[in-house]
């Protein structure tokens, strides 16, 4: 009974604390105008053009789980259109429950098409966690705050505490996952440093995937060279990812896991040429509202600095 | 599966909209909100620790495996009618992703029947050739840099830029391309970076 009665307080204290109405609507800003960037950044309705080749070795069940029908460009770029449209009104915070929530329905349906001809798994193209997290924030009051036309309520409550922490959690299972995967697939065999060895080595190896910059290609030669650097960096590498699901519930894993991740995609980018998609997200974990009321606090005071002078 | 999988994030979706719009009391309403979390969660560790998938609740397995002693990667090249062989800018290759393209080359192509093979090699050739012409007059189109340029969204893995650098764009058109399949040891290549076999795997000339 003792365990469930602190399991009960701690589900209560996480999910439903009051919240800052502000922390919640720059969830909603970060992950929609995260979805836009990306969303611009790609030709996903060209891919419905392609010959039928490449469609012959897709799922049926797979077509319908997406609705995608091959062979409808121009349908799906009005669609792209509608999800642009969509994710600058979420972005504004404009009808921003239902902005989010066709922007989700959209990109569940429009994110697919980059690999559906070969898989219908499109992680780490960008839109995975932004998905999750419209359709969450849909359900909540994230546009209390930071929207055309309003002005944000000053009482915190524990409406906007759930879906923060849910949006939080989308984005922190994303390197438990990742820590995961390796001991599941690979094992404890993982860690052995002649692995991340041969990691660094194969991708410096590669002449077709590589970022040219004095920065690149030099940093995973170099580690893969030194095995206790390769042990430290299997060990550094799994505890952080699955250390980070502590992120959205303690504010001491906040202030060390969050730029550790931030340090760590830095060093997977110059040592793997790998970049992760999902970095600008962690903004997800800054408490805004403590940050904006620190800078007011620093402008007020700066102003009547001048003010005395004067 | 495919619409299993369907089934289950539309769950995700319908828990969301009923605990936030249907109920009257707070009570009723934490309750379902209690649901929808643990619905969510329970979803997200379900797909991600045993490594089964339901996008967009993903497994995310990143350089998760073993590498093999030999591994082996498709190389694509084009082919001038003289039969000089080019590199292919990885941005010729848009809309597709390089790497995209690529993976479905290993997993789909050999199953294909010769004729559908040489559909898609005048299809690709036909991307290729029409990109060089662009950026051969100097109006080359990148697609995935339309609207924010430089500030586009960078793709997960970098390549090298073979048209803006080096011996920049070829003048000729191409006229067909080579798929090539190379095989290394990996420590044997780091030490020499010759030790590399390469095997034709298909060959498209335009008729």
């Amino acid at each position: 009974m003792f365990l469930i009665e602190r399991l009960r307080r701690f589900w209560n204290s996480a999910f439903f604390s009051p919240e800052p109405a502000l922390n919640l609507a720059f969830a909603r800003l970060i992950f929609a105008a995260h979805a836009l960037w990306v969303l611009l950044s790609r030709d996903l309705p060209a891919n419905s053009a392609l010959p039928a080749e490449f469609w012959q070795g897709v799922d049926r069940s797979d077509l319908w789980r997406y609705l995608i029908f091959p062979g409808h460009a121009d349908v799906e770029s009005i669609l792209q259109g509608v999800a642009v449209i969509t994710l600058l009104l979420a972005t504004l915070g404009v009808m921003a429950r239902t902005a989010c929530f066709l922007s989700a329905l959209l990109l569940y349906h429009l994110a697919p098409l980059e690999t559906i001809y070969w898989t219908p798994n499109p992680f780490q193209r960008g839109f995975t966690v932004d998905v999750l997290c419209l359709f969450t924030l849909s359900c909540s009051r994230c546009a209390d705050a930071l929207r055309l036309g309003g002005s944000p309520p000053t009482a915190p409550s524990a409406d906007y505490c759930w879906p923060l922490r849910l949006v939080q959690l989308h984005l922190a299972q994303v390197y438990l996952l990742s820590g995961t995967s390796k001991l599941v697939l690979a094992g404890v065999q993982w860690l052995d440093p002649a692995n991340l060895r041969a990691w660094f080595l194969v991708f410096a190896e590669q002449d077709q995937v590589r970022r040219l910059g004095p920065f690149f290609n030099t940093v995973g030669p170099w580690i893969a060279e030194h095995w206790l650097l390769c042990l430290t960096a299997a060990l550094y590498g799994v505890a952080a990812n699955l250390c980070f699901i502590a992120v959205p519930f303690s504010r001491l894993a906040r202030r060390l896991l969050v730029p550790d991740a931030f340090f760590f995609h830095v060093m997977v980018l110059l040592s793997l040429n790998i970049f992760w998609i999902n970095t600008p997200q962690l903004l997800v974990y800054v408490n805004w509202h403590w940050l904006v009321g620190r800078l007011k606090e620093k402008l007020a005071a700066a102003d009547e600095r001048v003010n005395v002078r004067a | 599966m495919g619409v299993v999988k369907a089934v289950l994030v539309l769950g995700f979706v319908g828990l969301g909209l009923i605990a936030t719009h249907l109920p009257r009391t707070e009570g009723s309403r934490r309750r379902l909100i209690n649901l929808y979390i643990g619905y969510t969660l329970a979803l997200g560790l379900g797909a991600g620790l045993p490594v089964f998938e339901v996008w967009p609740f993903s497994t995310w397995p990143l350089v998760a495996g073993r590498v093999a002693q030999t591994v082996t990667q498709p190389r694509v090249v084009a082919v001038g009618a003289d039969g000089q062989e080019y590199p292919i800018d990885y941005r010729a290759w848009e809309p597709f992703v390089f790497e995209e393209l690529i993976a479905w080359y290993d997993k789909h192509f050999a199953r294909l029947d010769r004729a559908a093979q040489d559909q898609v090699g005048a299809f690709l050739l036909g991307v290729i050739e029409h990109n060089r012409q662009q950026w051969a007059v100097g109006k080359p189109v990148i697609h995935f840099e339309r609207y924010l340029g430089p500030l586009s969204t960078p793709l997960f893995l970098g390549h090298p830029q073979h048209w803006t650098q080096g011996a920049g764009v070829p003048s000729r058109p191409f006229r067909g391309l080579r798929f090539y399949s190379e095989s290394w040891n990996v420590e044997e290549r780091w030490r020499d970076p010759s030790k590399v076999s390469r095997k034709l795997t298909y060959e498209y000339r335009e008729p």
